[in-house]
């Protein structure tokens, strides 16, 4: 086996352009483990949430502000999970080894 | 006020188109002098992303809403999760996409699957028939809305700004697209102008509502409290389809051509991508918050209002607010354009990489050399298939443009590529997925798509007629194209989706499990399947050398054909240097035929970097055996243990054998002191009785002369001992290094025997001995030494009779020739014998503790015997007896044939 | 009456010497050729004034002579002296710990071996 070549050596290219290479996040394990597992659950919770049943469960819930509740329903849950992503993005960006 | 109308959306359009070029221009010129550093900026990434809200979004949207209620929003839902979701798919595409310089997404599953020409082919074709439709509904699009914000009226169609618009973007993404073969390289421009224009559509539409909801309305609740009766209050939106469009949608925000295009081709920094995890889902959501309450306000306002796809546009035309309908019609117009280029980019790439690049190598095949610059070829290719596709587009248009076909081909192009899901995923997650079944599951869920889907949204069922759509092929009612099976009652999109994406993953899966992959398809297996688990970016995958050799000079010529003379030139300087070359060209190593072929796959895609490499440096000869032992990180693990466990066994062979040594060392220094010790004993015993008797003479005055005279017989006889051990010592050091003087000749034994018997009968221990001399060998000669042999017999019968505590002492003598090659002598006393373990220790050359009750001497004499026997080229040997029938010594010596000396 | 002195030692030479030389002191001597010979005698008896042992006995060494020797009540208080040809430091050691009164090395010196018994019992 041949030992991997240092970074950046395979591709000269890109070393020398100018926006530096960029180091990947770390390989599975090493990124904060907390945000790297909401990271993958957030998609399950999201599809759990707007699947039926529980995404008809507010259709017959009347108004709020005037607005159909299924519809604050819908954005809220879309709002919530746009929110929690950018959360979880900002730590494992973040994440020490990323900036190695 | 027509006229006026016409002139100025035709000049505001203009313009834009202008602004288009203008920017696309500019921005390429300064980033070739790598001014443009915004541009690389995850914003941007996220905002060329948004080429998924299109036309039949920016419009369409309202349209469905107004139909189907909430449904429309499965459409953003679906990309919604996949991007929250980008640590479980996107990251690993997008790396793969990065370290294998892939191309499209054509080329990824080609060569996720070994490198397959065929399926880079078959996801091309895929690719371009679901795409066309779509393009085809852009024109359509830009054209509806140009005739409503012209006046012009919709009954008939006007194709010819369908037309112009085809033109003007062909040349766009000519002019800016094409510029560079490697589909890794962005295009600035384009992706400026994309930018742009994913701002001017948020911008309209945003704009939009909120001149709907505040201007025409007093606030949402207001605007609500005008909806219909009913209206999203129904359960049923939330059903199969629901679903089916969530997962539809999901997998199109990856599987588009264009999408993966500018999702994982354009990608420039793995970061990006996190940032775009949720920006671009807060885009969608912009795009989508005001979609419900135009589609109210558009129902509300405008009773018997025609199309309520125009909503968006017509609305504020209603409230005379011209400027925002413009801005509007620009906003549907920047959606149309946008899909237009990207699709064209990434579908002209496919192409040229899977169908005229394959074509170009067979074409060449013997004119590799000559030939001349396939670069050239390529990108002519490119720009002929973005014309040529338009150009399809434009004419499915034309052909079905009246009809209200195109308006379901959105959702119909999200089913085609859908099919490639279970390839990219399975590629993805399972190592054992191979090419035949990504082929057989592409092809059956494309064929399936087009049966369900494609066949019943043309005119009348197409070329089948409208009794196959009715009655299902020559009557046979399970084959009905919208009831497969007798799955009846579905909707149609539901139907299809089912069955194309059942039979694609049921024979995708079959498919691999009925052939083990190939070593190809292995190794691009395990490179896919375990990216992460690389050094990294940096670092090159992982993963084994091809044995392939090649000249510099055919590699250079290659190079220089697909990247260009100066890259090439540039490339090959670089690892001329990294060889630590002056000049020249650098030698072509494994590495560096790796990685050209890296830098081609990424210009024309891995199936044909690799026909092309093959051409010059033959094909990757490799064992399935050795590239699973190379390649499997579970393999090598457990090589590697094994290799520390022999390590290890070595160890601790090598401190057992240590441990031994030791023992035997510390064994060895226990005799060494036990015979100094028994040395001491032996030298001290006599000097005892010497200097007590001699300090008697010397202070007695009053001694009898008769026992002063016994007193020194015995001083005299004590000093003999002395002498005689101290010989005994001096002749063991002397046998034990070869050193004792042995003068070999034929004699015969049984005359030294008699000899050393006649010398010995003289003894007298306490007890009388008796000595037998038993059957005799006769005269038979060995070759000996007579003086020492007679020693080794006197020093046996002496032990006989020293050791022995009977009286009489018996010693039985007697001698023989076995087989006629061996003499032998066996002395046998009738003493106690030796103890079973000590049988091998009394001829031990430092273990003297051989000692009985009386003994005399150092009890060296054994160890002298039997190295002057190992001298003489015989034995000295002590039979097991059993304990208590005395001793057995055995003399062996080679008989020999010799004559005695005359 | 003379003291009883017994005395073992194998080699006969040596038991002719101390003999000699302590019987002209005036003691009443009797000789053991090994170790269970010196026991036997030991037992059959009345307990001597003094004992001599030799070492390296056969049958039974003087050390295991000695060790009977002590463990019997009725000849526990009889003062021993012990010789050696081995003349080791651990041997001395031994012997002490065994309870031997006075340890000597062959070859030994006929005025140490007489100073040494007329200190233990006079004759």
């Amino acid at each position: 086996m041949r030992p991997p070549a240092p970074a950046g050596e395979s591709d000269p290219d890109r070393a020398a352009g100018a926006a530096a290479p960029l180091d990947p996040p770390g390989p599975p394990g090493t990124a904060p483990r907390r945000w790297r597992d909401l990271a993958i659950l957030l998609p399950v919770f999201g599809t759990l949430l707007l699947m039926p049943p529980i995404v008809a469960l507010t259709v017959p819930g009347g108004m709020l502000w005037g607005i159909p509740a299924i519809v604050l329903y819908l954005f809220g849950v879309w709002a919530l999970l746009i929110v929690t992503a950018a959360l979880t993005a900002a730590a494992l960006r973040s994440a020490p080894e990323d900036d190695a | 006020m027509m006229t006026e109308a016409v002139e100025f959306a035709l000049i505001a359009a203009l313009a834009y188109v202008a602004l288009l070029f203008a920017l696309a221009w500019i921005v390429d010129r300064r980033a070739a002098q790598n001014r443009m550093r915004w541009l690389r900026s995850p914003i941007v990434y996220t905002l060329s992303i948004s080429v998924y809200c299109t036309s039949w979004t920016f419009y369409g949207a309202v349209g469905s809403a107004v139909r189907g209620g909430l449904e429309f929003v499965t459409i953003y839902l679906g990309p919604t999760l996949m991007f929250v979701g980008w640590w479980l798919l996107l990251r690993k595409l997008v790396r793969i996409g990065r370290v294998y310089h892939i191309t499209s997404i054509a080329d990824l599953i080609s060569s996720r699957f070994g490198k397959s020409e065929v399926l880079g082919v078959l996801v091309t074709l895929i690719a371009v028939a679901a795409a066309t439709p779509y393009i085809a509904l852009q024109l359509k699009a830009v054209t509806t809305s140009y005739q409503v914000i012209a006046g012009i009226p919709l009954d008939r169609i006007d194709f010819r700004a369908g037309f112009w618009v085809a033109v003007g973007m062909a040349a766009f993404t000519i002019l800016f697209g094409t510029r560079t073969l490697d589909a890794n390289e962005r295009h600035h421009g384009v992706v400026a102008a994309i930018a742009l224009e994913a701002l001017v559509k948020l911008l309209a539409l945003v704009a939009v509502g909120v001149f709907v909801v505040f201007g025409l309305f007093e606030g949402p609740g207001h605007l609500f409290a005008h909806a219909p009766e009913g209206y999203l209050h129904s359960e049923d939106v939330f059903g199969p389809r629901w679903i089916t469009l969530i997962v539809l949608s999901a997998a199109a925000v990856v599987c588009l051509p264009r999408q993966f295009q500018v999702v994982v081709v354009e990608n420039e920094n793995e970061r990006h991508l996190a940032t775009a995890s949720w920006l671009f889902p807060a885009y969608l959501f912009l795009m989508s918050v005001f979609t419900l309450p135009i589609a109210i306000a558009g129902m509300t306002l405008l009773p018997g209002h025609g199309d309520p796809d125009m909503f968006v546009l017509t609305l504020p035309l209603q409230a005379e607010a011209e400027a925002l309908a413009l801005l509007a019609f620009l906003g549907g117009f920047s959606s149309a354009t946008s899909m237009i280029i990207v699709s064209s980019i990434a579908l002209s790439t496919m192409v040229s990489n899977h169908i005229v690049a394959p074509l170009a190598v067979r074409l060449f095949r013997h004119r590799t050399r000559a030939s001349g610059d396939v670069r050239g070829l390529l990108l002519t290719s490119r720009r002929i298939a973005i014309g040529t596709l338009i150009l399809f587009g434009f004419l499915y248009f034309r052909v079905s443009g009246q009809s209200d076909a195109l308006a379901a081909i959105g959702l119909i192009a999200f089913v085609g590529v859908a099919q490639f899901l279970p390839s990219i995923i399975g590629g993805l997650y399972w190592p054992q997925a191979n090419g035949r079944g990504a082929l057989w599951g592409l092809g059956a869920g494309f064929v399936v798509w087009m049966y369900t889907l494609g066949l019943p949204s043309l005119e009348d069922g197409g070329p089948l007629g409208p009794e196959t759509l009715l009655y299902g092929p020559f009557g046979i009612g399970v084959l009905k194209p919208e009831a497969l099976l007798g799955l009846d009652g579905l909707d149609p999109l539901v139907h299809a989706t089912f069955w194309s994406l059942t039979a694609n993953t049921l024979l995708f899966i079959l498919g691999s499990l009925s052939r083990a992959p190939r070593p190809l398809e292995w190794l691009q297996a395990r490179q896919f399947v375990d990216v992460f688990r690389g050094g990294g970016l940096g670092a090159e995958p992982a993963g084994p050398r091809f044995h392939r050799t090649a000249t510099s000079e055919d590699l250079f010529i290659l190079a220089q054909r697909i990247l260009g003379a100066a890259p090439a030139h540039d490339l090959f300087e670089t690892f001329a240097r990294r060889q630590g070359l002056a000049q020249g060209l650098p030698l072509p190593t494994p590495e560096l035929i790796e990685d050209l072929e890296r830098r081609l796959a990424g210009s024309v895609g891995g199936a044909s970097a690799r026909a092309m490499m093959a051409q010059v440096a033959g094909g990757e000869e490799v064992s399935i055996d050795e590239l699973v032992s190379i390649a499997d990180e579970t393999a090598r693990i457990m090589r590697y243990s094994q290799a520390l466990e022999r390590k290890s066994e070595e160890l601790e062979t090598t401190a057992r054998q240590l441990r031994e040594a030791n023992a035997r060392l510390r064994e060895i220094d226990r005799q060494k002191d036990d015979f100094l010790g028994q040395v001491s004993h032996e030298v001290r015993t006599p000097m005892t009785a010497i200097r007590s008797f001699s300090e008697i003479l010397r202070t007695s005055d009053d001694l009898e002369s008769e026992q002063a005279r016994r007193f020194v017989t015995i001083i005299h006889d004590e000093s003999l001992r002395l002498t005689r051990l101290l010989d005994e010592i001096l002749d063991m050091r002397v046998v034990e290094r070869g050193e004792i003087p042995i003068n070999l000749e034929p004699i015969e034994p049984d005359a030294v025997l008699d000899q050393a018997v006649q010398t010995c009968e003289g003894l007298r221990g306490a007890a009388a001995v008796r000595i037998t001399v038993g059957a005799q060998a006769g005269p038979v000669r060995v070759a000996a030494d007579p003086d020492r042999l007679r020693q080794v017999f006197i020093n046996l019968l002496s032990n006989a009779v020293r050791h022995n505590d009977k009286d009489p002492v018996e010693i039985a003598v007697e001698s023989r020739v076995v087989d006629g090659v061996s003499y032998e002598a066996v002395v046998s006393d009738n003493g106690p014998g030796v103890a079973p373990p000590d049988r091998d220790r009394v001829f031990s050359l430092f273990s003297a503790t051989w000692t009985r009750a009386g003994e005399k001497g150092a009890g060296l004499g054994l160890a002298i015997s039997r190295g002057i026997m190992h001298r003489m080229h015989g034995d000295l040997t002590l039979d097991d007896s059993p304990p208590g029938t005395g001793a057995r010594f055995r003399v062996t010596l080679p008989v020999t044939t010799e004559d005695p000396p005359p | 009456m003379a003291t009883r002195l017994l005395i073992a030692e194998d080699e006969p030479s040596i038991l002719e010497s101390l003999v000699f030389i302590l019987g002209r002191e005036g003691y009443d001597i009797v000789t053991a050729r090994d170790g269970q010979d010196a026991l036997d005698r030991l037992k059959e008896a009345d307990a001597p004034g003094l004992v001599i042992l030799d070492v390296m006995l056969p049958t039974l060494s003087g050390f295991d002579v000695l060790k009977a020797v002590r463990a019997d009540p009725a000849l526990a208080a009889v003062p021993v002296l012990m010789l050696t040809a081995k003349g080791q430091a651990r041997d001395r050691q031994m012997a002490e710990q065994m309870g031997a009164s006075v340890f000597i090395a062959k070859p030994f010196s006929n005025q140490d071996v007489v100073r040494a018994a007329r200190q233990l019992a006079a004759p």
